[in-house]
């Protein structure tokens, strides 16, 4: 099997987070909840400044309908509004809302038996909870929808695979709230009217291994490798026709059709060796990253600070952006990376570990030298930025980068049609 | 949204250890050259090798770029041309050669990564066919060789390459051509340590054997379809494929990262193509062995073998591959 040889070998630098018990960090004084993500998503703020909303109440109406509302993620005060400008979701439009110390706490609703719920009501719980899959981002009621209409998977997976080195999220989601998560993915799955469902791992690690051992066999599709990335997921006899969400999308949409709750909590992995512990935090969306930094206790000399892991994570600087969904680990790294980058000697390496099978070293020199006509043959769109070919290369070359810019470009940006009268108009 | 991806962590090598694998092999031929011919073949490597990094330094200087000699590459060049040497040859010889592979056929094309001709290969074919004399005198293996300038005393032999060439009858046993007791450059006689070599960069996966392989067969089915030594085929075949600069050709020059196919469909194609013009120079060539003027033959190809035979390959994978 040639694949095999692909990837790299991880060394997986997880650390104590995933032994550790999820924190919870509630007392956050102030989140920001964003009602606009630039021009998509916009919401109409439906409650006016120094007005009390409480933990799960409405915050912003969707102008578009078929979009999720907004709901507060603390009980708190509406201070305003403010612009931030992310890293990983553009242009930010959010609305500030200062906690306030309530004494009441929250009771334990009694659940529902979620069983009984219709697809199209569990799709309705699912917008109705604003659930977004943390996977890559989409609304949980979208993807669920999309699936049910046309193109309908024969297995939903529930990805809990992290391979970077940092993660750990999935893991620590899994091991305390497994029953959860896997009745979360069934009632996922039968709102997509999708007739198999498994809970995806990485059981190549002995950790992994003796937690899967909760779940009924049945329930667990594991892959045996210790590379990274981890490609052929789907399990046999599915025809490649699988579904992917996120277990906290799962454990979400348990909690929509149970208790009605709305998705206001995150899961977020807080590692790096800047930091004095790592751990598992439970954060309510919008608290600024200081804040699960600060409960890591971070200390004064970090170099690199991302969003997402060690191989494909976004470098940022700013302490003050808010953790929102999507967001499941921030690496904060102490010794600063100051490779120097040479010219690439051809060693091909990056071809070898490459598992699309795309020539990365040729289509970042195409790019780089601005050669796009020769781009598109070299198929440069199949690239899923695993980053691996940055990692091995060893002139130090972000091949990743430009191999994700020109698959971006060969989507149309780049390629225009300079003919009729685009230069005189 | 457009993500950017940090090269926050590496899993790799740096070039250095590149460079520095196959020094290590240059050296392992030098050494077994100073244990037949004494120290006058060090001499020569490491004035080679001098001679390499003082021509890129000043083109450094000249261009008023960053100094480049970091990454290795000009040892490694420097390194080869003084092992394609003969332990005799004149100390200007290997100077000239280093001088001209760095100033001419590296560093206008843009230094390390960017040159299309191999540069040792570039820096030998010049003082081929400029010192022609000089290049083809091999001294008697087993003789200790003077030092410095005066080599006159020295007993000359005809190379087992040449003796093929002009027709001559070899009597060199196998075990001659592995313990390299037959004259030769300093670092192409040895048959065992040019294999130990092989193995040592393979398994340090500094290169891959995928071409090597494919040029040694294609070097032997042309040995067995022409051959040219007396005797029974295998002879012939065993004559070529040990003589001259063949396999270390196929050691060092076809492994060369810059200038060779980087993906193992493109290797195996130019190794296929690179023993075809070698044997082809040999047969009919002007000189006895034609490795480095094949190898700078082929090196222009090598781009687009590479992407003829990866669109190949993948077209293949769409069509027979994927759709089960």
């Amino acid at each position: 099997m040639k694949d095999a040889k692909r990837g790299i070998p991880m060394i997986l630098e997880k650390g104590s987070a995933p032994n550790r018990p999820i924190k919870v960090l509630s007392d956050v004084p102030r989140v920001y909840l964003p009602l606009a993500y630039g021009e998509e998503r916009r919401c109409r703020p439906v409650v006016a400044d120094y007005d009390t909303v409480m933990r799960g109440g409405l915050l912003g109406q969707p102008q578009d309908a078929e979009d999720i509302a907004l709901y507060s993620t603390v009980t708190g005060v509406v201070a305003g509004m403010r612009h931030i400008n992310h890293p990983l979701y553009g242009q930010l439009t959010c609305s500030v809302v200062d906690r306030i110390l309530s004494e009441e706490t929250q009771e334990e609703p009694i659940p529902q038996m979620p069983d009984d719920l219709s697809p199209a009501e569990l799709i309705a719980a699912a917008k109705q909870a604003g659930i977004v899959d943390e996977l890559d981002g989409v609304q949980l009621h979208a993807k669920l929808q999309s699936w049910a209409d046309f193109d309908t998977p024969l297995c939903l997976l529930a990805d809990a695979i992290e391979p970077e080195p940092y993660q750990s999220s999935a893991y620590a989601v899994l091991k305390y709230y497994g029953r959860q998560v896997l009745i979360g993915l069934r009632l996922a799955a039968k709102a997509a009217g999708i007739p198999m469902t498994r809970i995806l791992l990485q059981t190549a690690y002995t950790r992994i291994r003796k937690m899967a051992m909760q779940f009924d066999p049945n329930d667990i599709h594991g892959i045996r490798r210790r590379r990274y990335p981890v490609f052929n997921k789907e399990p046999a006899g599915t025809e490649g026709r699988c579904g992917f969400i996120g277990v906290q999308a799962c454990l979400a949409l348990y909690r929509a059709a149970a208790f009605g709750t709305p998705h206001t909590d995150g899961f977020i992995t807080v590692a790096g060796d800047a930091l004095e512990t790592s751990h598992n935090l439970q954060v309510p969306f919008g608290t600024p990253i200081e804040e699960a930094l600060t409960a890591c206790g971070i200390g004064k000399n970090v170099s690199l600070l991302l969003i997402g892991d060690a191989l494909t994570g976004v470098e940022f600087t700013d302490r003050s952006l808010p953790i929102l969904p999507g967001m499941t680990c921030l690496v904060a790294l102490r010794d600063p990376i100051n490779y120097r980058v040479r010219s690439c000697i051809g060693c091909g390496q990056c071809a070898a570990v490459c598992h699309k099978g795309l020539l990365p070293y040729e289509i970042s020199k195409r790019f780089e030298n601005m050669q796009y006509e020769r781009l598109a043959m070299l198929e440069p769109e199949d690239c899923d930025g695993c980053g691996v070919c940055t990692a091995v290369c060893p002139a130090h070359r972000p091949i990743a980068q430009a191999v994700l810019q020109a698959g971006d470009s060969a989507g149309g940006t780049i390629f225009v049609d300079w003919g009729d009268d685009a230069w005189n108009p | 949204m457009e993500s950017i991806i940090t090269p926050s962590l590496r899993a790799g090598r740096s070039v250095i250890s590149y460079s520095f694998d196959v020094l290590i092999a240059v050296a392992a031929l030098t050494v077994f050259s100073y244990v037949q011919y004494g120290l006058r073949p060090v001499l020569v490597v490491l004035i080679a090798i001098a001679s390499a990094v003082i021509s890129e330094t000043v083109c450094c200087l000249l261009c008023r770029r960053r100094i480049t000699l970091g990454d290795g590459t000009a040892f490694v060049t420097g390194g080869l041309i003084g092992v394609l040497m003969s332990p005799i040859v004149p100390i200007y010889v290997p100077i000239i050669a280093s001088a001209f592979a760095i100033v001419i056929a590296k560093m206008p094309f843009g230094g390390s990564g960017r040159n299309i001709f191999n540069p040792a290969a570039a820096g030998v074919a010049l003082v081929t066919v400029c010192f022609e004399r000089s290049m083809s005198a091999f001294p008697n293996p087993s003789q200790n060789v003077r030092l410095w300038w005066d080599t006159s005393e020295v007993l000359y032999q005809n190379s087992v390459a040449a003796t093929l060439k002009s027709g001559g009858t070899s009597f060199e046993t196998f075990t001659d051509l592995l313990f390299g007791s037959t004259p030769g450059a300093i670092g192409t006689t040895t048959v065992l340590v040019l294999v130990a070599c092989l193995l040592y960069l393979r398994f340090r996966r500094t290169v891959s054997t995928a071409g090597f392989i494919a040029y040694m067969l294609t070097c032997t089915a042309l040995a067995l379809l022409f051959p040219r030594a007396e005797g029974d085929y295998w002879r012939s075949v065993m004559l070529e494929l040990f003589s001259g600069t063949l396999l270390f050709t196929g050691v060092f020059f076809l492994n060369d990262p810059t200038t060779t196919p980087h993906h193992t469909g493109g290797r195996v194609a130019f190794g296929i193509l690179l023993g075809g013009m070698v044997m082809l120079l040999r047969h009919f060539g002007q000189y006895a062995d034609g490795a480095c003027f094949a190898v700078l033959l082929l090196n222009p190809l090598a781009p687009i073998i590479d992407r003829w035979t990866w669109q190949l390959h993948r077209f293949v994978e769409m069509r027979w591959i994927r759709r089960e």
